[in-house]
């Protein structure tokens, strides 16, 4: 028999689900109506919530002795019911990843075919434009973002309206606006899956801006190894050039703007907006010193307005809805949302917006589901090699560009990993270190110079050979690099460095005064043994062991050869009796 | 698509959703097509064409969000809640379609139903 019906019931409470249960078998219902438990979130104002599909109605504040005369009247709407289509769809399976989410970047992203213009108009694309060509000057525009709050994505957080208002000021022939999709951090995608799934947003943003500031022509640095993104954008701006939203006189109103796509090489200081700027030019991707800053003198000599990816799908959305409306979204001085790609040791890695004020905590457990193999969570890590690690106990900060900053970290463009107990700080902190001093330019001493002598004082740490003054080298180092680097990438390379030891500093003393590792990560500094009264003998470690450093006979305590124990761990996770010890 | 020459003409142009499509989203972003997306829109794509399926859209879509259940795919049968399989095949899909895209009948494997307002409608 078909299922003819689906119920969603809120599972706080059993009595309800029980009674729905036994009415429908009663009548014999069960064969063809499927119940299924919600958790509710959001609407915790109702006691009691169902809803009721195909019919879409949905019922609240009842009491179990109401639902017998709820089946018996066929789920009309009668007195219990609370009829109402706006209210969303709360009901949930097994994973609320989308509950604490406010998807406004990623509005489009799963929803419209990426390669259909006509999808994206269907979602109201195109018509901020329209709306802005039509009825308002570049001052009302930059007026409505400055309500909205708006505040660069890439990581610093400078107010948008500011940049483009800069730009408007500058008398210049021409003009340009750069779209920054030079996403380089490890683990970050949060542009490129906004370029992949919704690139008409980025593109209608850049014209708002150029009209704006006063610009005809814009710019999208995308880097070379996203080619699906690359693909999908050059084929929006065709579509939309085709249809006359872009290109000369859009929509009749006198205004042109062009749009062009420049391939980086994938070097990640060509995220520094000087740096992006000489490698559009043609030059080897290098920063300069500011200012003069892009907004008055940049690409080519002309004012340059460079906005990040997620800053410009912001745009569309401000003008659709206003930017009053906007700005009651997030906290007092981060409005709107922020997206995270959220990934490393958590259970449900992904995509996630929420709005600004949201916790770490939150994203974590709720959105995120929690820690994988439900280990204990030791420290996120927000702004990539940029940014910092925040230790568990602050993870119930609200969520802003100020508070991250205090905690020694950034918001960056949006990396988000996180890291469990097996997770040691100082292996961490030489990841990042290896990735900057890999991506530094070379151009100014203290990034050049600095992160290399950085790096090997952490490795000096990891392999047990730590002494008590490298703690005091580490933080020197640190600071001079902040103060006297180039750019950005330099200037903050050091982040993980400082903020591990800010919150970790027992940990680093562990490895130069104990010789140990904590989180069992840094080979030189453990040791796999097997306690001779707890191993069976069942041979499955030597089986295991890759250099068959591990003897014994069969039913017989095994022993592991040290000097040829390369400390992969195969052994630990293997044995079944606990046998073997990391120590 | 036609060339908009007036900000009116774009005002005025609707693409009004049909109410009795069922539109069978699969997510097509990098990470997906790496998990085997690519796969299972041409299964659903080659089943609708075989068995002359009317009144169903597969389409592609950018990415989900949800990362770890990729390849994600989002059935929408009017009348039916939004939902979202992850971790789908080939066999899965086919299953899908004939369940719950003919049957009505939503699967009991796999699902992350997508409760989240649209915010153009907020």
């Amino acid at each position: 028999m078909p299922m003819t019906r689906t119920i969603f019931i809120s599972d706080n409470d059993p009595v309800l689900h029980d009674a729905l249960v036994t009415a429908l078998r009663d009548r014999n219902l069960q064969e063809t109506t499927r119940v299924r438990k919600t958790s509710i979130f959001g609407l915790s104002t109702y006691s009691s919530l169902m809803k009721v599909f195909p019919e879409n109605v949905m019922f609240a504040n009842f009491a179990a002795s109401d639902i017998a005369d709820m089946v018996d009247s066929d789920f009309a709407p009668n007195k219990f019911s609370y009829k109402d289509e706006t209210l969303p769809f709360v009901g949930t399976g097994p994973v609320p990843f989308y509950h604490k989410q406010y998807r406004i970047v990623l509005r489009n992203c799963g929803v419209i075919n990426p390669e259909s213009i006509e999808d994206y108009i269907g979602r109201q694309g195109y018509k901020a434009l329209a709306k802005i060509l039509s009825s308002m000057s570049q001052e009302q525009v930059i007026e409505e973002m400055k309500a909205s709050g708006l505040r660069g994505r890439g990581g610093a957080g400078f107010p948008t309206w500011m940049k483009w208002n800069f730009s408007r000021q500058v008398e210049a022939a021409e003009k340009c606006i750069v779209c920054n999709a030079d996403e380089g951090d490890p683990g970050a995608y949060m542009d490129r899956a906004v370029l992949e799934g919704d690139p008409h947003s980025v593109l209608e943003g850049m014209a708002i801006a150029g009209f704006a500031a006063g610009a005809q022509r814009g710019y999208v640095y995308c880097r070379a190894e996203y080619p699906l993104a690359i693909e999908r954008v050059e084929r929006a701006i065709s579509d939309a050039e085709k249809a006359g939203l872009l290109g000369d006189n859009i929509l009749g109103t006198g205004f042109s703007f062009h749009i062009e796509l420049r391939l980086g090489a994938g070097a990640f200081v060509c995220g520094e907006e000087t740096a992006l700027i000489a490698s559009i030019e043609g030059n080897r991707g290098m920063p300069r010193p500011r200012p003069p800053f892009p907004a008055v003198k940049g690409l080519w000599g002309m004012p340059t307005v460079i906005n990040n990816v997620e800053t410009l799908a912001n745009v569309p959305y401000i003008f659709l809805k206003g930017g009053a409306h906007y700005a009651k979204i997030g906290t007092e001085k981060s409005k709107g949302t922020k997206v995270f790609a959220l990934t490393g040791k958590v259970k449900h890695s992904g995509l996630v917006e929420v709005p600004m004020g949201t916790t770490l905590r939150e994203i974590v457990y709720d959105v995120g589901g929690g820690i994988l193999k439900n280990r204990k969570i030791k420290a996120v890590q927000t702004g990539g090699p940029s940014g910092g690690v925040i230790a568990e106990q602050y993870l119930d900060t609200p969520i802003s560009y100020e508070s991250l900053s205090e905690l020694g970290s950034i918001m960056g463009s949006g990396g988000m990993i996180v890291m469990d107990e097996t997770d040691c700080v100082v292996d961490i902190s030489k990841f990042y270190l290896q990735f900057t001093v890999d991506e530094s330019c070379g151009k100014c001493s203290p990034c050049r110079i600095g992160g290399v002598q950085l790096l090997s004082l952490l490795n000096k740490i990891s392999r047990g050979e730590g002494e008590n003054e490298d703690i005091a080298k580490l933080k020197q180092i640190s600071k001079a690099m902040q103060v006297a680097s180039l750019c950005g990438l330099g200037q903050t390379s050091s982040n993980p460095v400082v903020s591990t030891l800010r919150y970790f500093a027992d940990e680093y003393a562990a490895h130069v005064d104990h010789k140990k590792c904590p989180a069992g990560k840094c080979r030189a500094l453990i040791k796999f043994m097997i306690d001779p009264e707890k191993c069976r003998g069942c041979g499955l470690c030597a089986r295991r062991c890759p250099v068959k450093c591990i003897t014994g006979e069969s039913k017989k305590p095994h022993v592991i050869d040290q000097s040829q124990c390369i400390k992969c761990g195969e052994c630990f996770s293997a044995c079944k009796f606990k046998s073997v010890t990391r120590d | 698509m036609e060339k908009f020459s007036s900000v009116e003409q774009l005002l005025q142009h609707s693409s009004a959703k049909k109410t009795d499509v069922t539109e069978i989203l699969v997510g097509y972003g990098t990470c997906g097509i790496a998990a085997g997306a690519d796969k299972v829109y041409q299964t659903l794509m080659d089943e609708v064409r075989d068995k002359k399926l009317k009144n169903i859209v597969v389409k592609k879509v950018g990415c989900l969000g949800l990362c770890y259940s990729e390849p994600n795919v989002e059935v929408l049968v009017p009348g039916l809640p939004p939902v979202l399989y992850g971790k789908v095949d080939s066999i899965m899909a086919l299953k899908m379609l004939d369940q719950h895209v003919i049957k009505k009948r939503i699967l009991d494997e796999n699902i992350f139903d997508k409760p989240y307002v649209d915010v153009l409608e907020r």
